[in-house]
């Protein structure tokens, strides 16, 4: 009898547990190291066509990163077909404007977020492309037909460190130490903060102060100092904006539309807390061989008085625009 | 006397007690043989200069006797020891020393160091050697490292850009061979040098001279392939002595691992490529070229490749005699050429794979019987096509000739004279003598002239110049990046004549938008003829047009040729044809070139890579339409009438 009561108890608690409301666990969705992607879908276009004939060229984009293209202001991703005018013409320009230079097709995509956990994918039919005649007596051409796409992204991170005045280890049970340096993986975007080096430099001994008890302390002023490196870790390239320039114009990559030196260049801003920081130089980041370093530290005159260690968020953004692409090789066939 | 008295070591041999009765040479040890070669005569192939190569002590002229000398010669004392010669005798204990004593103690212990001399001498001679032979089997290993990347990677290639690497790995591989040589012990080794180091640097260029006189590419880049793989200098520098060595021991594992060896894998190497060369340089001659107008599969035919070899060697000394000739304007055309195909004006490509065999061709003549005197004789052959062209019109001819006398020549008749043959279609011929032909042997040629045109492409890539400096920069690859081949490429369609475009053009091909300055880009065009199979020859009779298409918004400037104002392509209303103008009327012992600067303008540019993205896909396109003429030989025997006595 006993035994029967027991069974019954556990499994009327089993179900009455289960009709619970559990809350959602969030997901980080700064995580991974792709922005947007872009593939052909399979057989648009085909790897075989043949002369004379039409083929329609579809792809897929996914924003698989944590920034948002919501379409405001500048921030839309440029999508563009590139093919030998010899083998293809694009067909029907009002409905596919990537033909028609003058107009512009924004792309918006939501990126990664607690609701939309995988971020925003869009299929679009990019062209409908006019296979032309073979030109002269080649049997079976080859050519390339590539899709890119060119977006404006961001790369944010958020870091608990530990102010830490007690540079002697005086404190025995203190909240928090300086762990010196970081490493990171990536935080959903093409260009990743790979690692964070924390200096915590002092800049003297603050006036001793009183407390209830009667006993003066010292505190420790400091003036900490950040170098960040970033990588590029997509398969694209990076380069960073001018300011009176459209994201369309800027993603042509004409000479007469952009600086050489926003080539492999990021803006970035830091902050510690509720504070800016100043970055050499110009706040702006210089890759090479995809890799490259800022400093950034307290603004002139300003020092930090610590009393006790304390945890504080240092956030950093880093502003670019990104180009990534996608070919395929499509043979045409002659038509006997 | 015994092998103890013989030993060379003097001064202990008479601490030991042993020496007192030594009365042979001390400077052979009484052996009688040269101390440096041991007998030999010979130091790493080359004469011992201590004996002249006699191979007997110099001292004791072989005899092994001691002979008195002077005895301030350091180097041939010679001891003469009795036991009862009490002067001679060691001074005991304590004992006064005998007279002479210090004199001949002085002599001995400059023996002593004399011979500790000749033995680091010695020593240091068999270090050279092996340092030698080390360097000898580094220098060989390379050789055919570079001679492995010079056919695998390049092929052989007379093309000018490749030329130029493979003529910097040969100046290499000169400097090394140099090097080497200089500090080998072997002296035949260095009076070889220069001759070694001359035929190197003759090796990429011997295509260029085999161009000279004359000699199809083809051909050219089989002997190349010969001359690189059996290079006679590498054969002899393998064979000095001292360099090489033999595996001399009786493992089987031992004697395995010497073909490993570099000298092993050298000879390895010869013998594999000597077996190549002979069957590569018959059967090549003799089998037909894959997708030739006029080629046949008629499989091995080493009988036919020697009597192409033994007329292609006919028709370049011809050549190379009758530049000497006219030296005037020959040498001089001569020279140009050779330093178009040394230094460029020669564009080449590679022939479109077709699903099926591309051309025009002759495909079958034969007799099928027994042929008689002054009785009609009937030759049957078959012209089969496979092209784009929308029709090719062949006049077809046939003509006998006596191979005894080759100016009796007997034009015989063919039905049909003409042909027509559409995109894939074959048609049968026949070729009569309704009168015969006497008794005796005839080479038979039925020959068919005809329109072909061949069509090259090639595919650019154009970036903005600023941008791709940026990214590199950065430290990045602009190809991986952005998806781009390395060099551009020429692919040109089937069809008895090669026509080649820019082939090795780094990309991405920079272009500028700066309204300051000017984009100019290389482009040019080749036509050549191909060569021809053992039993069918071609030659192009005469080229009608030859044109390149570019887009509108490129144009041609400072042209080797002159050329006719560009005129709207009608098939492709985005590209502008320039049809060149004196063109050769005949290519048969030469090719024809065009050099061009394409140009476009910075707003062009700016144009045409602002709609494409930054990155422009651009296709060049060269066509040469000519009338060829296409010929197959066979050899008929007419026999006696055996009715007639």
């Amino acid at each position: 009898m006993k035994r029967t009561i027991f069974f019954t108890t556990a499994i009327l608690l089993i179900f009455l547990t289960g009709c619970g409301q559990s809350s959602p666990t969030p997901i980080n969705v700064y995580t991974g190291t792709e922005g947007l992607t872009i593939n052909f879908l399979e057989n648009n276009p085909p790897k075989e066509t043949y002369e004379d004939s039409e083929l329609v060229v579809m792809a897929e984009v996914w924003n698989k990163g944590a920034h948002d293209l919501n379409g405001s202001e500048d921030n839309y991703a440029v999508v563009n077909l590139n093919f030998d005018t010899l083998y293809f013409t694009g067909q029907n320009p009002q409905l596919y404007p990537l033909f028609a230079p003058s107009q512009t097709q924004k792309l918006t995509l939501q990126g990664k977020s607690q609701s939309w956990p995988t971020g925003e994918k869009n299929y679009m039919q990019m062209a409908n492309l006019k296979v032309n005649k073979i030109t002269g007596t080649r049997e079976m051409p080859t050519t390339t037909v590539e899709a890119s796409v060119c977006y404006p992204y961001e790369t944010i991170l958020s870091q608990s460190i530990c102010m830490d005045g007690d540079i002697y280890n005086l404190e025995t049970t203190p909240v928090c130490r300086n762990k010196g340096a970081y490493t990171f993986s990536g935080q959903g975007a093409p260009i990743a903060i790979t690692k964070l080096e924390v200096d915590m430099i002092p800049a003297g001994l603050a006036q001793g102060q009183t407390t209830s008890l009667g006993e003066e302390t010292s505190s420790m002023k400091l003036k900490p100092s950040f170098k960040i490196t970033f990588t590029n870790v997509g398969k694209g390239v990076v380069f960073t904006s001018n300011e009176y320039l459209l994201t369309q114009e800027l993603c042509s990559i004409s000479n007469r539309l952009y600086e050489k030196d926003n080539i492999n260049t990021l803006k970035i801003k830091v902050y510690l807390g509720n504070d800016e920081l100043t970055c050499m130089t110009n706040s702006e980041v210089k890759l090479y061989s995809n890799e490259g370093s800022i400093r950034c530290e307290v603004p002139q005159g300003k020092v930090y008085q610590i009393n006790r260690n304390y945890e504080s968020l240092l956030t950093i953004q880093a502003d670019y625009y990104y180009r990534t692409s996608t070919s395929k090789t499509v043979q045409i066939n002659r038509v006997y | 006397m015994s092998e103890e008295e013989k030993s060379p070591d003097g001064w202990k041999d008479w601490e030991a007690g042993k020496g007192k009765n030594f009365s042979g040479c001390i400077d052979c040890s009484g052996r009688g043989k040269c101390r440096t070669c041991e007998g030999t005569g010979k130091v790493v192939g080359d004469v011992c200069t201590t004996c002249k190569g006699s191979g007997k002590c110099r001292k004791c002229g072989g005899t092994g006797k001691a002979k008195k000398e002077n005895k301030s010669s350091s180097q041939t004392v010679v001891v003469q020891s009795s036991g009862d010669d009490n002067s001679q005798a060691p001074p005991k204990a304590g004992g006064p020393k005998g007279p002479g004593w210090f004199s001949r103690k002085k002599r001995d212990i400059q023996d002593g160091y004399n011979e500790d001399k000749n033995n680091a001498k010695k020593e240091r001679i068999q270090t050279d050697q092996n340092v030698s032979r080390f360097m000898g089997q580094i220098l060989i290993l390379i050789t055919l490292i570079v001679h492995v990347v010079d056919g695998l990677v390049f092929q052989f290639s007379i093309q000018p850009g490749i030329m130029a690497t493979r003529i910097t790995m040969y100046l290499i591989l000169m400097v090394l061979a140099h090097y080497t040589l200089k500090h080998t012990f072997a002296q035949s080794a260095k009076e070889f040098m220069p001759w070694a180091i001359i035929s190197i640097i003759v090796v990429p260029l011997f295509s260029a001279l085999l161009r000279l006189v004359g000699v199809p590419d083809a051909i050219i880049t089989q002997i190349s392939a010969v001359i690189v793989g059996i290079p006679v200098w590498l054969f002899y520098f393998m064979y000095v002595k001292g360099l090489n060595y033999k595996y001399e021991g009786k493992s089987l594992v031992g004697w395995f691992l010497f073909w490993l060896t570099p000298v092993g894998l050298a000879r390895i190497w010869f013998f594999i490529l000597v077996i190549s060369a002979l069957i590569l340089a018959f059967n090549s001659l003799a089998i037909s070229a894959e997708n030739l107008p006029g080629a046949e599969n008629s499989g091995y035919d080493v009988i036919g490749g020697a009597q192409v070899l033994v007329d292609k060697i006919n028709e370049a000394g011809k050549t190379f005699i009758a530049n000497i000739q006219n030296i005037g304007t020959g040498v001089n055309g001569s020279i140009n050429k050779l330093y178009n195909d040394t230094l460029g004006q020669y564009y080449t490509g590679q022939v479109e794979q077709n699903k099926e065999v591309t051309g025009v061709f002759i495909t079958e003549f034969e007799s099928k019987d027994t042929l008689y005197e002054n009785q009609q004789i009937n030759l049957y052959g078959l012209i089969s096509a496979r092209s784009f062209v929308d029709e090719i019109k062949l006049a077809v001819t046939c003509k006998a000739q006596n191979t005894k006398n080759s100016t009796d020549i007997i034009l015989g008749t063919t039905d049909p004279t003409e042909v027509t043959v559409y995109q894939q279609d074959q048609q049968g011929v026949i070729c009569t003598f309704e009168n015969g032909l006497p008794t005796g042997d005839y080479k038979i040629n039925l020959t068919a002239d005809f329109n072909f045109e061949t069509w090259a492409y090639a595919t650019y890539t154009f970036m903005d110049r600023d941008f791709v400096n940026s990214i590199r920069q950065g430290g990045e690859n602009v190809n991986d990046k952005f998806d781009i081949d390395q060099k551009t490429r020429t692919i040109y369609t089937n069809g008895p004549v090669m026509l080649g475009l820019n082939e090795n053009l780094l990309m991405p091909i920079s272009l500028t938008t700066d309204i300051t300055e000017i984009n100019k880009v290389p482009v040019g065009m080749t036509l050549d003829n191909k060569q021809a199979s053992s039993t069918t020859k071609g030659t192009i009779n005469a080229v009608d047009t030859f044109q390149l298409r570019i887009p509108k918004l490129f144009y041609l400037d400072k042209c080797t040729k002159t050329y006719s104002p560009p005129q709207t392509d009608a098939n492709s209303p985005d590209y502008d044809v320039y049809t060149f103008a004196n063109i050769n009327p005949s290519l048969s012992q030469s090719y024809m070139s065009v050099s061009c600067n394409l140009g476009i303008s910075p707003n062009d540019a700016a144009q045409l890579l602002g709609l494409k993205g930054g990155k422009a896909v651009v296709s060049i396109i060269g066509t040469a339409k000519y009338n060829y003429e296409l010929s197959k030989q066979i050899t008929i025997k007419v026999n006696k009438d055996p009715t007639t006595v």
